[in-house]
């Protein structure tokens, strides 16, 4: 165990890949700590959010970010070699968890009290004094390598999330796979880890959060140990504008397994500060909530006719971990989007679930919400909201998240803003932030290049079903969308092949 | 929403591993004239319940031929609606209450869940009670629904877990439903638009008060709540209907394998499965194999270190004891790195095997009790996973007034113990191996 005070003056004791001694002065430049206090809580909650995302990688060495992340939880700190940091957490019963998305990476770490001590110095020393073993590193790429590769083939909906992503942040910072490229992934050392850790992880770059019940020394010592911290000004990101669509534009890759899905949508210059963000939030809760089944998207396509397992709509980014149904926190970004998600359907039906999604975006934005759809997305919104976050570690995260980006922290905010809505922003807010003619379709499909053809020669799609008989007035509705015209821009249609979409 | 087998290993290692001396909160149960069980479990929530309807069926109970996956279809169906409350009506009253629900279905059990406001918990109860006693299903919903389920398992494609999973299940079992994961095959997905009769007779067998228990765990006081769970449970009336018995699947007698042929250039897969007891809370040996899974496969497990860290020869290794009503299976699931030889994969698991039977370092056995100890209190903190916690023990026979029995039992392991509890259950007699890659050995 390191002590911290001594360590303040005494070179000799700093980590393997230190910055020199610390100077005594700046002191008075302390890493900022959101202390989020839960008296009684038999856990601490130590989280970091750095300013460290993938939209950081050097140009060539996509996935370094990511990797030099992981490897610092992986590959030693402080005196600790990686196996006993392994090995003292086992004991603890804990682990790290990290989330790197494009702009910023969490590190997290969650302990029980009879711990504290322990996960303080290890959370610090990962932070401050992370040791890089080129064995270690060398691991992890190899596994960043296996996901941007076999991984995201296994994993269609992840596949097309990413071209998605590529496709709309095109020569952007956040085009690339968080994880890398799998031309660069192989190239990537400790050296490049050491170099992007001492570069980007400073004092002005961390933010610190604490929740449970902590005395004043445990406190005392976290500040001490964080000033290990560099000094100085971390990069900052310079982001140049999305690569917005001029009309619609349509990607595809193609896959074999005889499935179609879709994510698609266009920059939105709404951000949670911005006067419209509630209205937005409350449009696209109504149009296509997560994993929730009274959006309308999931009603028209999954619910009515059967086609897939859910659709739905997000007014930001919108990061799910695992099987959880819950937003993961730590994914802020200055430059936004909106998106919807249409899950795999048979290839046959992906053309018809595509022009009808697009259909009702035209209908929300043509004729808003009704007074109904407003009245019970709001009550939903204000009650729900804080069931997000049930423990302290999901509230420290959405402080977290309110205090790196300057935004307010939704779990109060939205419920309060909520009560002086009106129907008549919210569908203001939606005629001038959603464009539904000015779309990128990015798609993932066992049948690319004939789903291409037929969606430019705007032949009829029509529906398959395999046992709903529609009553008359869905069938109608059927074939106005089989016969319905994307009127997509051919210039900016393009099939691809999936197996080679991120080397 | 399914759960899979590599999913539910975590789930395992989750819900059971809880001390007796550690789990930190009361557990208040009863039982209503119909036969639903009832449980109560307060805790710090601040004005939040989680809740769930956990019913004793799972697709363990799929037991008719051309049935397989229909538990979790029955679990998308039971939203359609009551007489009282359509589909439509039942929706917009959740968003009046803030309420968004889900469900999952696993092998022992499909669970209906969601967290409540305080404030909403009375009326929310009431819908869910309403939702599975007087479900006022359709054909016509039975049709649209089942194009979802199909969607579920288009999904799912992709992913050389599913089949690995099918392949396995299909191989380690002849007779017991075990033998099919709880999507199902596409054959019977695929009939299931057709399946309104009999999802009416499933309805009618298993969603009936004795098959149920409701959990409130939270914010919440146990007469509030019993008081609260009465009112709306209490009506229920049972219709005892007999339920078909699952056929017992007999002893392996040797080991077995499959093999899964992969189209496309992946790193190959090997899936190693031993055929093990049924949970039992009062079993020595099971604790025993549930320490195994930590000593060998926890964050700092023995494989992980040599497999992945140490010889360089995996890219994953993951899998565990699963703790099922009957016999169910514990496995070494490893993802090889390219080129890296499955012999040695396999000489090493085999060696760390026989570490744990010779006698593992008392050192690495104490810290391996104290992860137990300390992975299962550090994820308590939050009323859905309490609930998820003791809705499975509950399930799995747990006394509700020692729910952390079985984590006791697993903390006071011994070595010798454990190395009884490897050698006789971790043999060869009873495992099944599986491969998967993209070029299939002829060796295989």
């Amino acid at each position: 165990m390191r002590s911290s005070a001594l360590c303040l003056v005494l070179a000799g004791c700093m980590p393997h890949i230190g910055r020199g001694p610390v100077p005594v002065q700046v002191a008075a430049e302390p890493v900022q700590v959101v202390e989020l206090p839960t008296p009684g809580a038999p856990n601490l909650y130590l989280q970091a959010v750095l300013d460290a995302g993938s939209a950081y990688d050097p140009t060539g060495q996509e996935g370094l970010a990511a990797l030099t992340i992981r490897s610092m939880i992986e590959a030693g700190a402080g005196e600790r070699t990686g196996q006993q940091v392994r090995d003292a957490l086992f004991e603890a019963g804990t682990s790290f968890q990290t989330v790197v998305d494009r702009e910023y990476a969490s590190i997290r770490l969650t302990c029980h009290r009879d711990h504290a001590q322990l996960c303080l110095d290890l959370f610090t020393d990962v932070l401050t004094a992370p040791r890089f073993r080129d064995e270690d590193v060398k691991r992890l790429g190899e596994q960043d390598l296996n996901y941007v590769t076999a991984g995201l083939m296994a994993d269609e909906e992840a596949l097309g999330e990413e071209l998605f992503h590529a496709t709309l942040y095109e020569a952007h910072p956040y085009g690339h796979p968080v994880a890398g490229r799998a031309g660069v992934l192989p190239l990537l050392d400790a050296a490049d880890t050491q170099r992007f850790w001492s570069t980007h992880i400073r004092r002005s770059s961390v933010t610190v959060g604490i929740a449970g019940e902590w005395d004043a020394d445990w406190r005392t010592a976290l500040d001490t140990e964080l000033l290990a911290l560099g000094t100085g000004p971390a990069p900052k990101l310079l982001l140049p504008a999305p690569n917005a669509p001029t009309g619609r534009g349509l990607v595809v890759a193609d896959t074999s397994t005889g499935v179609t899905g879709f994510h698609l949508g266009h920059p939105l210059d709404v951000d949670r500060n911005h006067p419209d963000w509630p209205a937005l939030t409350v449009a696209m809760t109504a149009f296509g909530a997560h994993r929730q089944s009274f959006g309308r998207l999931y009603q028209r396509i999954r619910q009515e006719r059967g086609l897939n397992y859910g659709d739905y709509a997000y007014a930001e980014p919108f990061v799910q971990r695992g099987w959880a149904s819950l937003p993961e926190q730590g994914v802020r970004r200055h430059d936004n989007h909106f998106s919807i998600w249409i899950r795999p359907t048979s290839d046959d039906n992906g053309a018809f679930a595509l022009k009808l999604a697009i259909a009702e975006l035209e209908l929300l934005v043509d004729e808003g919400l009704t007074q109904e759809e407003f009245d019970d997305t709001v009550a939903y919104l204000s009650r729900h909201t804080r069931l997000e976050a049930t423990d302290p570690g999901r509230k420290l995260a959405y402080a977290l998240d309110a205090e790196v980006s300057d935004t307010p922290d939704v779990l109060d905010y939205l419920p309060r803003v909520l009560e002086t809505l009106t129907l008549a922003q919210v569908n203001a807010a939606i005629a001038e932030h959603i464009h539904p003619k000015t779309l990128w379709i990015v798609g993932v499909s066992g049948e690319a290049q004939a789903l291409a053809d037929s969606l430019i020669e705007e032949a009829p799609t029509p529906i398959v079903y395999a046992d709903v008989k529609p009553d008359a007035t869905q069938s109608e509705r059927d074939t106005e969308i089989s016969e319905s015209s994307l009127e997509l821009d051919p210039k900016q249609v393009f099939v691809l092949s999936a197996d080679g979409a991120f080397r | 929403m399914r759960l899979s087998i590599f999913v539910a290993h975590t789930a395992a290692w989750l819900m059971l591993p809880a001390t007796a001396w550690a789990f930190p909160y009361k557990v208040h149960t009863r039982t209503l004239d119909n036969g639903c069980e009832l449980v109560v479990v307060p805790m710090p929530a601040q004005g939040v319940v989680a809740t769930a309807v956990w019913m004793d069926v799972g697709s363990r109970n799929e037991v008719e031929p051309g049935r397989t996956g229909f538990a979790h279809f029955f679990e998308h169906l039971l939203f359609s609606g009551t007489e009282q409350l359509s589909r439509a009506d039942r929706e917009r009253a959740l968003l009046q209450l803030g309420i968004g629900d889900n469900a999952w279905t696993a092998l022992d059990e499909t669970v209906y869940h969601a967290v409540s406001d305080t404030r909403s918990l009375d009326e929310w109860m009431g819908i869910q009670a309403d939702m599975v006693a007087h479900l006022a299903l359709t054909a016509d919903q039975v049709e649209r629904e089942s194009g979802a389920v199909y969607g579920e398992y288009r999904k799912t494609q992709a992913s050389p877990d599913f089949h690995l999973e099918q392949a396995l299940r299909g191989a380690a079992y002849t007779t017991h439903p075990y033998g099919h994961d709880t999507l199902g095959y596409e054959a019977d997905i695929a009939a299931m638009p057709s399946a309104y009769p009999y999802a009416l007779e499933f309805y009618a067998r298993w969603y009936q008060p004795e098959h149920a228990r409701v959990l409130l765990v939270g914010d919440i006081e146990p007469e509030a709540g019993f008081s609260l769970l009465e009112k709306h449970f209490g009506p229920w009336e049972s219709a005892a209907v007999a339920v078909p018995e699952v056929p017992a699947e007999p002893p392996q007698e040797g080991p077995r394998q499959a093999t899964v042929p992969w189209d496309s250039e992946i790193p190959p897969h090997l899936v190693l499965a031993w055929r093990i007891p049924a949970h039992d809370p009062h079993s020595d040996d099971l604790a025993a194999l549930e320490l195994a899974e930590s000593l060998l496969l926890g964050p700092a497990g023995r494989l992980q270190n040599r497999l992945i860290r140490e010889e360089a020869l995996a890219l994953r290794v993951s899998g565990g004891r699963e703790a099922t009503v009957d016999p169910g299976l514990f496995t070494i699931h490893v993802e090889l790195k390219p080129g890296a030889s499955r012999e040695q994969v396999e000489q090493i698991i085999d060696a760390e095997l026989d570490t744990l039977v010779e006698g593992v370092d008392p050192a690495l056995l104490e810290r391996t009790r104290s992860h137990v100890k300390y992975s299962t209190l550090t994820r308590l903190d939050d009323p859905g996973t309490v609930l998820y916690v003791v809705g499975s023990q509950l399930r799995r026979g747990a006394d509700p007034d020692h729910i952390g029995e079985f984590g006791e039992r697993v903390a006071a392991t011994e070595a010798a113990g454990l190395g009884r509890a490897v050698a006789k259950h971790l043999g060869s007699d009873n495992r099944t191996t599986v491969w998967l890659a993209h070029e299939v050995p002829d060796a295989q």
